[in-house]
């Protein structure tokens, strides 16, 4: 056979081969079968003395060609699984880590985590429900009465006239009390809407998480008491707390609950507006009408539940100043946290 | 509603300064805020009575003053016009510091020495008010604190809550005062003259629905002069945040705020017909109203007619042709209890609410309509020059009489969690003007007063009980009665597991907004209609999402724009369909998306260059989670589409139930995104069903691991997957594990065809495999991947 064409199909051979090594010893195996003194090359340029004078000379150049690029990739292959050795040996240990990637909660996720696990720890477990509502799970059944200006305190989205975008979480409160029986004791947290402008103090949507515990001897003093229990946990045990009389449908006797500024530590800032207060919840005893719209009987069974902002006390907490960020997803944000 | 302390002390006397009082309102429920900073400069002002004044000889509009304060005499020139002899006012001495740049010093003013400052409301920053110098009564003794005469004169602001419309007047918050300071406070009389003819001889009142307008009262009062109320008066509404128009109205007004009782006043000159007609609308009759607005009135519109002609929309507005002018004389007074529920139907359809219509929607008080009636007669003829006519008409067929209330002493403590004693309880309800008659050691028989329309049942009163204890004074029980609920499933606890093992691979969570445009884009399991809004605030936010990468793409886009292009990002949320058959007219699902895009190893000494992030990227994190461990969820090929540019889809027995491949640029630029996303969405609810627990502990061998390989060549066009699935259901007896390692095309592989390298591990269990057991182990292997694939080993 011609040496030229023997040349060319070593050469594909080897570029096949090549192509299957993957470890250190395959290309360590490939080297000593070319590159040795009984390898394949070496073998070749033994036949050269056979051939004519024209002959020897193509053929010792093409040879060396290709000597030269089998050397080349096999000894630039080995190299590079030797390369990491080396960079060892000349090692500056200030040299920056190797970047790992983690991702990360977002910081809303973390709060309604964190409120979670504090009612967890007293005994609440998690109920949810749907986002799309019926008015008497939103209003209704919540003692909301039509053409009555409470209702005026939550703008709805509306999908139909019976039908809504849920403004609160309480819906589930109905919609649990209408499935089970007291004794009942849990949170539900999740998004709600409200038809508001969107600017950095006020979205179209955002967090809730509300509570129930309804029984047989439930008291105000014992909603005090678990007001008090989380927010203690979750503001820090110094806070200080404030519960003034104020209104909601679907509860009687009502309370806000203010906490110390844990900013300025109740003197008076921006922030609390000079009060020394922060408004952060609200709550009271289940207004009597409720339980019968859920066919409790209210003479039996008594309860309180109480409602928070999830976006409020996440920004009072970490000093965000737009409720915007949270749903932009500005990279630099959501590391921050 | 903002309250205007000196007015309040009109019917009440305490001695709190604004502060207290606003906190004090607060814990009692009305939410009442004192804004005024007290300033260190308050401290050095002084009480100053004008001793004389006169031009100023170099200009015309300053005056040249002395002025007493408790420290001395001194010279002042003064700007002010309502400047005077024996005046007293508020003096600014040298060295008061009023801003941080401005502080008084002695100097001349055109040529004359001014030693100090007469000071108007602005410049000492109560008000905006820079009208003239502040006027202090007469009586106000030069030695008096300046402090303390702002604090008399301060205002409040309160936050009335909607079930209380009683405190929406000064009356109403003169009661909460009284309460809270255990005195009383006094309405002033209403003694006026009355002369000429009766009423009825002029006009008659018919209400054609008393359900509408259970009660309906006037009064005429003759020979008014419209003129600039009295200053007091002006003072009185500005500081109350009313605007002062003339004295009729501001009388009106005043009336207003003091009782909490809407008044109207007609031009009885302007009523031809004799006979004021309560009637309610007729749809599409149209009605001009004082803000020059002409309104389409529905059936929902209460209106007061002049005979048939609507002169004023009851309860919310007046009439621009019927109302008071400048050359009003005679004035027909209303005052009526209009229905809460038609005035704030009448107030919302035509999107008009007054101070009128917030008290009426919210219930004034039926039995304070005559009085309130004979307050504004008795101001007009004492204000305004007026004569009364004898007589009022006051329709009220069906007295409003409030139901008898039954009260336990045991509900009320078993709700609270106090022991109250009959005794507190009925020292409450007498501050409380409640009629109480007791029935037993435990039960009393309540009448609330018709001020508060709130107070309709026991646990209204219990509310009551609770307020004026304090709620500060209930103590916290902290006792937790346990009993334990279950969770109805253990969906949180995949939630979890899932966002960490997303996390781990570094995708960050995001939030995204759950409404979305009309016709969004990348539909993947949802593929039911969507739900619209039906009153959305923008075509952007109109219909609920049907699919998260929308939102995903529109957060990498905003982070591209600054200039952050490596991103992985996941969400969990809800989409949405419509579904008629749910009462809820929707059916929700949870869904799961992520979304990656520029590069997986970004630039560091470390590595020669960036690798940019590709599909194999996305599957291998989606291959990690738990429904695909339990090969539950599968993936397949799919045909790319107008969104895809290379899509595999996920897939539960027969069903899709997610996609997820390289989308293409032309969508991506349409969220202005340049550079290649590779994204998937799933529906959530699916993968929380499949990621059954099947955790059982695999024997773990401790023998040698021994591995081998193969390159196998077959035609190109079978997907590698393919074998390595076949290769994985092979069963050998000890441990077992195969990789796809290597792909190669060209060189000594024919056209066509491409070999495919795969290590497969093995791992005795109880002994050591001898080189016979793995050679046929290979054997087998061959022998399958030759009959199902055609391989040749090379």
């Amino acid at each position: 056979m011609n040496i030229q064409v023997r040349i060319k199909e070593i050469r594909t051979e080897f570029d096949s081969e090549f192509s299957a090594c993957l470890s250190l010893e395959d290309f360590n195996n490939l080297q000593r079968k070319y590159l040795s003194r009984k390898g394949i090359v070496a073998s070749l340029f033994k036949e050269i003395p056979k051939l004519s004078a024209d002959e020897k000379r193509s053929a010792g150049k093409h040879l060396n060609v290709l000597r030269k690029s089998v050397e080349e990739k096999i000894s630039e292959a080995i190299q590079s699984f030797q390369k990491k050795k080396k960079i060892d040996l000349s090692m500056d240990v200030s040299l920056p880590g190797t970047p790992e990637i983690y991702g990360n909660k977002h910081i809303l996720s973390q709060v309604m985590d964190e409120i979670n696990s504090i009612f967890n720890e007293i005994g609440f477990s998690v109920e949810t429900g749907p986002e799309v509502e019926t008015d008497f799970n939103n209003f209704s059944s919540l003692n909301f009465p039509e053409n009555h200006p409470a209702r005026d305190m939550q703008d709805t989205f509306f999908i139909t006239k019976d039908v809504l975008l849920r403004t609160h979480t309480s819906s589930v409160q109905i919609r649990v009390m209408m499935d089970k029986e007291p004794p009942l004791r849990f949170i539900s947290p999740g998004r709600v809407y409200r038809n508001e402008a969107i600017n950095a103090r006020s979205h179209c949507m955002f967090h809730q998480v509300e509570g129930l515990y309804v029984d047989k001897n439930v008291t105000f003093a014992e909603l005090k008491g678990t007001v008090e229990y989380f927010c203690k946990r979750f503001f820090g045990k110094d806070v200080a707390l404030r519960f003034r009389p104020s209104f909601f449908p679907f509860t009687e006797p009502s309370a806000e609950v203010d906490i110390s500024c844990f900013l300025c530590g109740g003197s008076g800032c921006r922030v609390c507006k000079h009060t020394g207060w922060l408004e952060i919840l609200g709550c009271g005893m289940v207004d009597p009408n409720v339980f019968k719209s859920v066919g409790f009987d209210p003479e039996k069974i008594t309860g309180f539940a109480f409602g928070m902002g999830v976006e409020r006390p996440a920004m009072l907490k970490y000093g965000i100043t737009d409720i915007r960020m949270f749903w932009e997803n500005d990279i630099r944000f959501l590391h921050q946290f | 509603m903002k309250i205007y302390l000196p007015w309040l002390k009109d019917y009440i006397r305490f001695d709190d300064s604004p502060g207290e009082l606003a906190d004090k309102l607060t814990l009692l429920g009305t939410e009442t805020d004192y804004h005024l900073a007290q300033k260190t400069f308050f401290s050095d002002l002084r009480v100053a009575k004008v001793i004389s004044s006169k031009k100023h000889p170099n200009a015309d509009r300053l005056t040249l003053c002395k002025v007493q304060t408790k420290d001395g005499e001194f010279a002042v020139v003064c700007g002010a016009p309502n400047v005077r002899d024996g005046m007293k006012s508020v003096f600014a001495p040298i060295g008061t510091q009023l801003t941080p740049k401005f502080k008084i010093e002695k100097r001349k003013v055109r040529g004359e020495i001014s030693e100090g400052m007469l000071v108007a409301e602005d410049e000492i920053g109560l008000s905006d008010d820079h009208s003239g110098i502040i006027e202090l009564g007469e009586n106000v003794a030069l030695t008096k604190d300046v402090t303390e005469i702002i604090a008399e004169n301060a205002t409040i602001e309160t936050d009335v809550t909607p079930n209380r419309p009683d405190c929406l007047s000064y009356f109403g918050m003169a009661r909460e005062t009284a309460i809270l300071n255990n005195t009383n406070f006094s309405k002033p009389d209403t003694k006026y003259p009355e002369t000429g003819a009766p009423i009825g001889s002029e006009i008659k009142v018919k209400i054609e629905n008393p359900d509408d307008c259970p009660r309906y009262a006037c009064r005429i009062v003759e020979n008014v002069t419209i003129a600039p109320s009295p200053k007091w008066l002006q003072n009185y509404l500005v500081k109350s945040g009313i605007r002062s128009i003339n004295n009729v109205v501001d009388l009106s007004n005043f009336v207003l705020l003091e009782t909490g009782q809407p008044l109207h006043t007609f031009d009885l000159d302007l009523i031809k017909s004799g006979e004021i007609h309560i009637r309610r609308a007729k749809n599409g009759e149209k009605f001009l109203a004082l803000d020059e607005k002409e309104y389409e009135l529905t059936a929902d519109n209460l209106m007061i007619c002049d005979g048939d002609l609507p002169v004023a929309i009851g309860g919310v507005m007046g009439g621009e042709k019927s109302g008071v002018s400048k050359n009003t004389t005679k004035i027909l007074i209303e005052s009526a209890y209009f229905a809460p529920g038609i005035i704030r139907k009448s107030s919302k359809i035509l999107g008009l609410a007054s101070e009128s219509s917030k008290r009426f929607e919210r219930g004034v008080d039926p039995e304070g309509v005559i009085y309130a009636l004979e307050r504004l007669a008795q101001l007009l003829v004492q204000h305004a020059g007026g004569t009364a006519r004898s007589g009022r008409i006051d329709e009220y067929p069906n007295p409003i009489v409030p139901n008898p209330i039954e009260f336990r002493i045991s509900r009320a403590n078993r709700i609270i969690g106090v022991d109250f004693t009959m005794e507190q309880i009925h020292e409450y309800f007498r501050k409380l003007e409640f009629t109480v008659e007791k029935v037993s050691d435990d039960m009393m028989v309540v009448k609330p007063p018709t001020f508060r329309p709130d107070l309709e049942r026991e646990i209204d009163l219990i509310e009551e009980v609770v307020r004026l204890y304090g709620m500060q004074n209930v103590e916290s029980d902290l006792t937790v009665n346990f009993h334990v609920q279950f969770r109805t499933s253990e969906e949180n606890s995949i939630v979890d597991s899932v966002k960490q093992r997303m996390f781990g691979a570094g995708f960050d969570e995001t939030y995204t907004v759950s409404m979305d445009r009309e016709t969004a884009d990348l539909r993947t399991f949802v593929r039911g209609s969507s739900v619209p809004i039906s009153n959305p605030l923008s075509s952007d936010l109109s219909h609920m999402r049907q699919s998260i990468l929308p939102g995903l793409l529109r957060a990498i886009s905003f982070n591209l724009r600054r200039q952050h292009s490596d991103i992985r990002f996941f969400e969990i949320g809800t989409l949405f369909e419509s579904d008629k058959k749910s009462e809820t007219l929707a059916r929700e699902y949870q869904a799961f998306a992520g979304a990656i895009t520029g590069n997986y190893l970004m630039e560091h000494w470390s590595i020669e260059q960036p690798i940019p992030m590709s599909l194999f990227h996305l599957k291998g994190v989606l291959s990690g989670l738990s429904a695909f461990q339990n090969n539950s969820f599968q993936m397949l090929s799919a045909t790319p589409d107008e969104y895809w540019q290379a899509k595999m889809e996920i897939r539960h027995g027969d069903e899709t139930v997610g996609i997820f491949g390289i989308l293409r640029a032309e969508l991506l630029e349409s969220y202005d995104i340049d550079q290649q996303v590779f994204a998937f969405e799933m529906n959530f609810d699916q993968f929380k069903k499949s990621a059954v627990d099947v955790r059982r502990l695999k024997h773990i061998s401790n023998f040698p691991l021994i591995n081998r390989d193969f390159s196998l060549v077959c035609d190109r066009s079978i997907p590698v997957g393919n074998m390595l699935n076949l290769f994985k259901s092979l069963k050998f007896s000890c441990e077992y594990r195969v990789e796809f390692v290597k792909y190669f095309e060209g060189g000594s592989v024919p056209d066509g065809k491409a070999s495919r390298s795969f290590r497969f591990y093995f791992r005795g269990i109880g002994k050591n495999l001898t080189d016979a057991e793995i050679d046929g182990f290979m054997r087998k292997i061959l022998a399958v991947a030759e009959k199902d694939f055609q391989v040749v080993l090379r």
